[in-house]
Parts: C-alpha cells; structure tokens; sequence
C-alpha cells in the first residue's frame, strides 16, 4: 500500500508538472483504413449502451471510427480535467450535465450555436437540458442521455404488509404512512443515497423543489435554500429517522449501499434513476418492484432531478464537422430509442419519448413522465458546493442541527463559495 | 594537531582518487537519476511553482505570491485534515507496530509450516487498497454487514453500530482495517532485522542466564534499531498520505471530519480545480514529512554509526 500510495502522489505530483507543458492534441489519427479517428469519452453506463450504435455508426461509408472510451462516473469529472490540463482531450464528450457550464466557463468546449440552429429537430430537444448547455447565448452542448430519479418500490414487500402493489405513495403522508407500515424487526421502509452530495442532490432535492423551494437562484448566484418550503422537507426527511425509524440511521454514509439494501430486501422503497432498471432487470429479475412519481407533499407538484448527459465537442479537436456528424446521429432513432429507450433511457428528443419500447413498459413511461417535472441547478461551481449541502444536510438528518439551522449553515456555506 | 590535519588530508586526498577511478561507474546510475529528475525533481519544481499562483484548468494564472500560504494558516478544513491525519497516523503507526513485531517474532522460528503463516500474514499486503476498502466497508454495514450481524446475535449489542457514521468510530475501525492489511508489510521488515542477528549473540546471552524477555529488550530491539526505523518511517509515511480508504469508505463525512490531508489536496484540486492552492498544501505536506521522516531517522540511528 506504501509503495502505492506514493506512486499515487507521484502520479499526482507528475501530473501536476505536465500541467503547462503541452503534449499536443490528440493529433493526426487515422487507422490502417484512412478512416479518421475520433475519441468520445462517455461515463461508463451509456458507454456500455451505445456499443451497437457506435459500431454502426463506425461501419457505414463516411470515413469517420469513433473510439469510446468508458469512463467510471466517480472519475468522470477528475479525468477529464487531467485531459484538458495535459491537452490530450477527447475529441467528444458526452459529460455529466451538471458540470457543462464549468466546462463550457473555462471554454474546453467548440461553439456549436449555428449548428444546433441548423437542426431540423433543435425544437424537440430537452429544454431544460439546452439550458445546462448554454453560456451567454451560446450553446456549447446539447442534450444526449437523460437520467431522472422517481420512487421505485418493492411489489411483494407491499403484498406482506397489506398495502395494493399497485397504488404507491402519492404524496408525502403517505409515503410515510406505507413507510411505517412497511417496517418490521428486519426491514426498513424508505431509503436513499444520503452519504453523498451527488446522491442528495438526486433523491432529497426534488422534495425541496416540489415543495416549491430552490437551492440556488435562477441564474446560479446566490443560495435559495433557506426558505420555509426547504425546511419542511428537511423536517420531513429527518423524521423519517430519528421519530419513525422507518429509514435506518445509517442513511447518511449510504453511497451504494443504499441501492443494495433495496436488491438485497432490507428496503422496500427507494428513490433512483432510471439507469438501475436496466440494471435490476438483468441483475435481479425475481426481484418485483414498480416505479412511481416522487411524492409531493399535499397541493403542492411532484418533481425530479434531471440528471444525464450532454454532448460536447472539444475545442481542441481538428476534426470538428465529423464530431458534428456523430452528435447528429447520436440524436437519431437509432441511438435515442433503439439503444437508449430501448433500455428505459428516456430519449432526449420529446418526439422519441412515445416509443414502442415505452409503450411495453409501464415503468420506462413513469420515468419519462418524471423528466416533465425534473430539476436540475445551473452551475460553474458545482463540485464545490457539494461541499456545504451535504455538510449540512448530513447534520440535519442526523438530528445535529434543526433543519432551521441546518439550511442557514448550507445557505451560509453556499454563498462563501459563489462569492469567492 | 597538525598531524591530525594532515592525517585527514590525506585522507580527503585518497578519496579524491578512488573517487575518479570511479567516475565511469555513475553511467550505471544515471537511469535512475534520470528517472528521478523527471518524474520527481521536475514535478516537484512545477508544483512549488504552481504554489505561487492562482492556477486554473485552463486560461489565465496569476501570479498570488505568498498568498496561498498565507490562505491555507486560515483555512479551518486544512486544519481540521491536519489533526484528524495525525491522529490517524498516531493511531495507526503504533497499532500496526505491535502487532508486525509480535508476528514477526512469531514466525521467526525455524517451525514446520512457519512459512505458510509467513504467506497468510503477508496476503493482504497484496490487495489493493480499494479492494480491502471496499469488502471492510461491506463488513461494518449496518444493514447487511458481517459484523454488526454477529455483534447482534452475541447479544453484544441491541442496535447495529453504525461504524461509518461518526468519526469516532470510522477512524477506529479503518485504523483496524488498515492494520489488518499493512501489518504483514511491516512484519517482513522486522523479520528481515530479525534473521541479521548472529545467533551467537543469543547463545552467548543464555549461557550468562538471560531470559526471554531480556533477550528482546537487550538484543533483539538494540540490534533491531535500523529496521524499525525504516519500518516506522515506511508507516508514517504512508499514515500521513492516507487518502484511499477513507476516501472509499466514508467520503471524508460525515460533514468533513474523516478528510484526511491528501483527500483535501485532492478536492482542492482535481474536485474545485484550485491547482495553485492544491499545490501550496503539497509543498507544506512535503515539509512535514521531510521533518518527520529527519526525527526518526535522527531517533532510530543505528548505534553502530553514531
């Protein structure tokens, strides 16, 4: 470990070296062929979609291979930083959307404005997600994969409890009534990603948002979250453990695990994305489980997080109108529905969203509907302001910090950070 | 007097002669010094530069001068990773000690099968840490854990121990999981050590009628000194670069009270992109462990050279 741990600094150290010297960019490549050769780096669970619709792609007449790289999501953000730092950056990337503005900020991506006008489909894409690829008036990245979280459920647990599998919380009170009927000596009701700032962000944060409640202003200024409507929800959430115990005291250092309490039957409900069907039905197909909106607390909506991918072109790339035509086809029915719906990833373009795939099943069909309501906040800092949200959020549902308390802190934490 | 100096100079002199026979043989060394320029003089350079400014991913660095240094004095997170790395390291360094040194005496008999056991202390050295990390973080899960299954069963508690909720615990029971997998490198260290001691050295001390325990305090631990010395240093070092584990197991929470020093350098950098400031706690981390690394070895002088 030793030895590793200081070919880790070593490596950190080397890497910060090769910062300011350049290496060139990815330079003249062409395969065997004389096909030119792009690089697309994607996080590791659409990269395993799109293999078919790559090769595809990679097998028509345009003399153009596009090589995918499969990144895992944890690292997505530090490899890519070391790849524009060193100047050896993907020729396309299909990034987390959450950290395009950054990216777009520093100017890592080509301004695609007059391309994207072009399209004869640009009125059917993802609005929200347009908004994350946009800076000044200009559009960088356009959407690609989407990833909205809703309440999936398990089916028999509901059975054994006497709840209908087919009737899941609809709103806040019964989300905590099932809860707590759900609950035995060996099982817990609810569960959800709470030991991570990105997990929080995904299944806490819509509940601040249906509740009518903001985390930052409009424009990714100031913090919003100190409000009447973001407490309720925290009170919410930190009553469901510390007086219910419907959701075990654990919930805060859950990353993963509280995904495998749900596939292992210790949890009968949990709040994810639609990237985990895929997942359950190839992992866990004894495994019954529904999909349902989030609950909203009473008169007020439901909501999402609109998580997913954008897809960008570098800068530093010498072949940008063949990095244009793959972003072209990415948009296609090919890839949007056959290799993404296909899988129960909701299709970017909202004249993809009724599909046959969606159709067979009901559960794809919740998660589009979800994408209507999904949130996601504007940011260059977002990284950073991981920092006090979870912080702060941790405390509270711990039962450290009244939420009154709790948000000022997230709320003070946030504003440091953006005024810095 | 004057004899002494000239007796010196001569000896300077003979060096001196040895030394030019000798000056083809640095051929022989020069791939690893190159080795060393490049990947550690280089870089080291670059980031001590790098310390001086305010570095972003891409675009504009400017030049802060002592800013970054002054910056980190008030930052409360590098002081909070600061003491919670040395506590860590406090706990750990002397945990791992023990045990390697009861071990390696343990299996510093010439037993049958004493070299399995040398292969099963010595297996989980060869993990990687994010394997070890990963499986131990299963075992204390409160849910579907290992542990807290038999602690509940034995009756020894009522409720599981949530053992990554709170610093007090996660730094216990990751010290523990960090023993478990870094006491075997240490051990081989010490019964390296060990086997260098003449057995004359024993049979001549039996002979005067010393006991066991006398045996190890007045010639195993003295003849021992240079080992652990290398041994302890090797576990500070890695003590104080402690990143991965905690990283994996608990993130650093709850609320930042489990960031080790490397872990902050690493949100510093690579997470906010503050390279320049990510560098500036590296050069102060160097520091620390250029002085910790000078006491002990100060310390733990094999008497033969002082």
């Amino acid at each position: 470990m030793f030895n590793k741990k200081l070919g880790l600094i070593f490596l950190i150290v080397a890497f910060l070296a090769l910062v300011g010297c350049a290496s060139g960019s990815s330079g003249e490549n062409s395969s065997s062929d004389g096909d030119k050769e792009l690089s697309l780096w994607a996080r590791e669970a659409s990269a395993d979609l799109m293999g078919d619709a790559v090769e595809a792609f990679n097998s028509k007449d345009n003399g153009i291979k596009i090589n995918v790289k499969s990144i895992p999501a944890d690292n997505f953000s530090d490899q890519l930083a070391t790849a524009y730092a060193s100047e050896s950056a993907p020729d396309i990337v299909a990034i987390d959307l959450i950290l395009a503005p950054y990216y777009s900020s520093i100017g890592a991506f080509k301004d695609l404005s007059e391309r994207y006008e072009s399209l004869s489909f640009k009125d059917e894409l993802n609005q929200s997600m347009l908004n994350l690829g946009e800076r000044e008036g200009k559009q960088y990245a356009l959407p690609y994969s989407s990833d909205v979280s809703a309440l999936i459920y398990n089916k028999d647990h509901f059975e054994d409890a006497g709840l209908d599998p087919d009737s899941p919380p609809e709103t806040w009170q019964e989300l905590r009534d099932y809860a707590n009927q759900l609950t035995t000596d060996d099982r817990f009701g609810y569960v959800y990603s709470g030991g991570s700032a990105g997990g929080l962000m995904f299944t806490f944060m819509p509940y601040v948002w249906g509740n009518g409640g903001a985390v930052l202003s409009d424009d990714g200024t100031a913090a919003e979250i100190n409000s009447p409507e973001a407490i309720e929800a925290l009170q919410f959430f930190t009553d469901l453990t510390q007086t219910d115990k419907v959701t075990p005291e654990g919930v805060t250092t859950y990353v993963n695990e509280a995904e495998d309490a749900f596939t292992s039957g210790k949890v009968s409900m949990i709040v994810s994305g639609n990237y985990v069907v895929g997942k359950l039905n190839e992992d866990y197909p004894d495994l019954d489980y529904g999909v349902a909106l989030i609950p909203r607390n009473e008169g007020k909506e439901h909501s999402s997080f609109s998580g997913g991918e954008l897809i960008a072109i570098s800068k530093s790339t010498e072949y940008v109108d063949e990095a244009w035509e793959f972003i072209e086809y990415a948009l296609t029915e090919d890839v949007q529905v056959e290799a993404f719906a296909s899988n129960g990833i909701i299709p970017v373009r909202n004249d993809f969203v009724e599909n046959k795939y969606f159709k067979e099943e009901p559960k794809y069909q919740v998660f589009a509907e979800a994408a209507n309501y999904a949130n996601a906040p504007y940011t260059t800092k977002y990284n950073e302001l991981y920092n006090p949200i979870l912080s702060g959020l941790q405390k509270a549902f711990s039962g450290e910090l009244s939420p009154e308390d709790a948000v000022v802190e997230i709320s003070d934490g946030i504003n440091d950070v953006l005024n810095k | 007097m004057k004899t002494a100096i000239n007796q010196k100079l001569l000896i300077i002199r003979g060096q001196k002669k040895r030394n030019k026979v000798k000056l083809g043989s640095f051929l022989f060394i020069l791939p690893a010094v190159a080795l060393n320029l490049i990947f550690f003089i280089y870089p080291f350079l670059q980031t001590l530069r790098m310390s001086f400014y305010e570095w972003p991913l891409m675009g504009e660095k400017t030049y802060l001068g002592l800013s970054n240094f002054t910056q980190i004095f008030l930052d409360g997170q590098f002081w909070t990773s600061f003491w919670f790395t040395a506590k860590y390291t406090l706990m750990v360094t002397p945990l791992i000690f023990i045990i390697a040194f009861s071990l390696a005496l343990l299996i510093n008999k010439r037993l049958p099968g004493v070299a399995f056991f040398r292969a099963v202390y010595f297996a989980p050295v060869v993990i990687s840490m994010v394997s070890s990390a990963l499986v131990w973080l299963w075992i204390y899960n409160d849910l579907y854990g290992v542990l807290n299954y038999y602690l509940l069963n034995l009756g020894i508690v009522n409720d599981p121990i949530l053992w990554m909720g709170h610093a007090s615990t996660s730094l216990p029971a990751i010290s523990f999981m960090i023993t478990w997998k870094m006491a075997g490198f240490t051990m081989i260290i010490l019964l390296a050590g060990l086997q260098s001691i003449p057995t004359e050295t024993y049979e001549a001390a039996s002979i005067d009628g010393a006991s066991t325990l006398k045996k190890i305090l007045y010639i195993t631990i003295p003849m021992l000194k240079p080992s652990i010395g290398l041994a302890l240093i090797v576990s500070v070092i890695g003590s104080v670069l402690g990143f991965e584990q905690f990283l994996i197991m608990t993130g650093g929470g709850p609320s930042n009270t489990t960031t080790t020093i490397v872990h902050y350098i690493y949100n510093q950098s690579f997470k906010y992109f503050h390279f320049g400031y990510g560098s500036a706690m590296t050069v102060i981390l160097l520091i620390v462990l250029v002085v910790l690394s000078y006491i002990q070895l100060r310390v733990l002088r094999n008497p033969a050279d002082q």
